[in-house]
């Protein structure tokens, strides 16, 4: 209970306040902006927390991941420009009810329905970390091996696009994350006489790169000549009884939703909101509606989509295991700042934690007045031109890049990082579980190697540990049912929720 | 800017993972492999980029056994604003040591803006200088980034 208290007091101190502030303010801010979603902004404002004290930098940069995701909505219900994956099945009926002069009901459900997906999440996470940690704290390395291993195919196979491609960009991701010097020896690996590479990539460097810059190549064409004009009253927000009536249930299930794919790895708020929206589909007695300016179809996956975001929180405070690319930069950052997420800083640093959570209900709160009585200062945002707003980002990406370590060989890496992330997305292939990969590598690589020590060079001596074996035959399984899945169908998840979504 | 068919997207994708995943496999030897129970430094890489050959293999021969079809929705490759922002970045790594903050954020931009046709060499111009001077109040006075505006020539 102490521990609460400390929190409390933390996260209501005038600096925490003031940053977390900052921080929902810049992660909608960015998150508005046509194709820069959550991880973009995170990577972006990350070196500007370097001059803060942990908690506070903490505190900032969550603000600025769930800021995005608030502020991405935005653009997909104005625009139908996604400001990230978790938004786009939001543009299918959000923009339509644009269309049909209902935007301001639309911006209102999706804000109601961020904030209940949210506190609901936070709720868990209060309940359930501290249940994890325990569980984690009789954890070893083949243990952490294990659940690591399962984790990096759930980040290759059930998030996003093809279950092969995934696959190789987690193997890319963990071979990035081999580059400087091994730990353990001391041999510096494939740095080819840089003196740069020895300390490895910054994660900031391949998040920008490939989440900031090729985005923004790739946004160049797309975003033309989409701007919405006029003005969100405050009176035309207000939902009929009728509105009320149809989102409630919607908002509950998403959250529900959202909530349980946030907790398990891989599957963070871009599936959530597809899974809510195709379950209120089917469920609908009237699915013909969808698509043609449904607010459930705002409402579902909005709330899922938060709540994923909040919930995910939950395996990378506790194991320190991130279950998706956002969460892998945030433990990134985290490490940057000298706090090692899993069971020991839970015990070590209570404080920090509850800090953290009592911050996320204070963040939620202020995004709702920011998305609410002030939509339209993000409206105003959206109404400059993106041939305007692009040069700045770019700006902004190389200075924050520069500033990591005060180096130009940083923002050279971030150009080849983002011509390599471009021609990926041509190219079908996923930049998120290769950050996955990238971030888990070092930890994989760390674990394994104690595990084997210990076990005297006997893999299967790792197997009668029984949460080890258990974790393992889940990774199995999934890989199992991967293969059987290419080779039954040779679909794709996601294109079969498309075609549902769609269809 | 027409899109690349589907299967050529996954020969030349899973190409690159295997020449990749080459480059790794073969370098990884230098760094001692080592036993299972004392890993060397190489022994990681060397399986992960097994494993990483071995996959793309597979991505490669599931693309050439694939029937040719268009897949109209893929967004094609654009060469202009790929050569703009990249040439941007460029610009700022090639100006800040030399000529400080302002020329590098300012040549970043306006030739990164250059991506979109549309924009004109005096919405450039303007814009270009509005951002140096933006940049320069939020980075170098605000946060105190040790980044003057102009450096050398002056």
């Amino acid at each position: 209970m102490d521990a609460v208290l400390t929190g409390i007091a933390t996260a209501f101190s005038v600096q925490n306040l003031a940053f977390c502030f900052l921080g929902v303010t810049l992660g909608t801010f960015i998150g508005v902006l046509p194709g820069l979603g959550g991880l973009a902004a995170v990577s972006l404002l990350l070196p500007i927390s370097f001059y803060l004290e942990p908690t506070t930098a903490l505190i900032m940069l969550a603000g600025v991941y769930y800021g995005g995701e608030y502020g991405g909505s935005t653009a997909s219900i104005l625009l139908k420009l996604p400001g990230d994956a978790s938004n786009a099945i939001t543009c299918l009926d959000g923009h339509e009810m644009t269309r049909q002069g209902r935007a301001g009901v639309a911006l209102f459900t999706a804000a109601i329905g961020s904030f209940i997906g949210g506190s609901t999440a936070i709720v868990l996470l209060m309940v359930l970390t501290p249940v994890l940690v325990k569980v984690a704290l009789s954890f070893g390395p083949a243990e952490y091996f294990a659940a690591m291993t399962f984790g990096l195919l759930a980040a290759a196979t059930i998030a996003q696009g093809a279950p092969l491609k995934g696959m190789a960009m987690v193997l890319m991701g963990l071979l990035l994350g081999t580059i400087g010097t091994d730990v353990n020896s001391g041999v510096e690996r494939y740095t080819f006489g840089f003196l740069e590479l020895l300390d490895g990539f910054s994660v900031v460097i391949i998040g920008m790169g490939m989440f900031g810059i090729a985005e923004v190549i790739s946004s160049v064409m797309t975003a033309r000549d989409r701007a919405y004009k006029g003005r969100i009253s405050i009176s035309s927000m207000l939902p009929t009884r009728e509105d009320v009536r149809r989102a409630a249930l919607p908002i509950a299930r998403g959250t529900g939703i959202g909530a349980l794919f946030g907790v398990l790895p891989g599957t963070g708020p871009t599936i959530s909101a597809f899974m809510a929206y195709v379950i209120e589909k089917r469920i609908s007695r009237t699915p013909e509606r969808f698509g043609r300016g449904a607010i459930e179809g705002v409402a579902a996956p909005e709330s899922a989509n938060n709540a994923a975001a909040q919930a995910s929180f939950i395996p990378t405070l506790a194991l320190g295991i991130p279950g998706s690319a956002s969460m892998a930069i945030m433990l990134g950052a985290m490490m940057i700042h000298g706090i090692t997420p899993g069971p020991r800083m839970m015990i070590d640093h209570q404080e920090v934690f509850w800090g953290l959570v009592i911050s996320f209900w204070i963040g939620n709160v202020m995004l709702l007045v920011l998305n609410i009585p002030l939509i339209n200062v993000w409206v105003r945002v959206l109404q400059v031109p993106y041939r305007f707003l692009y040069p700045a980002i770019v700006c902004v990406v190389c200075i924050g890049v520069f500033s990591i370590n005060n180096s130009v060989f940083e923002v050279w890496l971030v150009l080849m990082f983002g011509l390599a992330g471009y021609l990926m997305r041509l190219l079908g292939f996923e930049p998120a579980p290769l950050m996955i990969g990238f971030i888990l590598g070092p930890m994989v690589e760390e674990n394994l190697r104690r595990a084997m020590r210990l076990a005297g060079g006997d893999f299967l001596a790792i197997l009668e540990r029984p949460i080890t074996a258990a974790i393992l035959g889940m990774t199995a399984l999934l890989f199992l049912w991967i293969v059987y899945g290419i080779v039954r169908s040779k679909t794709r998840m996601v294109d079969r929720l498309d075609d549902l979504a769609q269809g | 800017m027409s899109a690349i068919r589907r299967e050529m997207r996954d020969v030349i994708g899973g190409g690159t993972v295997i020449a990749v995943g080459f480059a790794f496999f073969y370098r990884s030897f230098a760094y001692g492999v080592g036993t299972l129970s004392e890993m060397g430094a190489g022994f990681f890489p060397m399986v992960l980029s097994g494993v990483a050959i071995i996959i793309g293999l597979a991505i490669l021969i599931d693309g050439l056994a694939r029937k040719a079809r268009k897949d109209p929705q893929h967004e094609g490759f654009a060469l202009r604003p790929v050569l703009a922002v990249l040439g941007g970045i460029a610009a700022f790594a090639l100006l800040l040591t030399p000529y400080g903050l302002g020329p590098a954020v300012a040549a970043a931009a306006a030739i990164a803006g250059l991506g979109d046709p549309e924009n004109r060499w005096l919405n450039l111009a303007i814009l270009a200088a509005f951002l140096a001077i933006v940049c320069w109040l939020i980075f170098s006075v605000g946060l105190k980034l040790p980044l003057p505006f102009f450096r050398g020539v002056f």
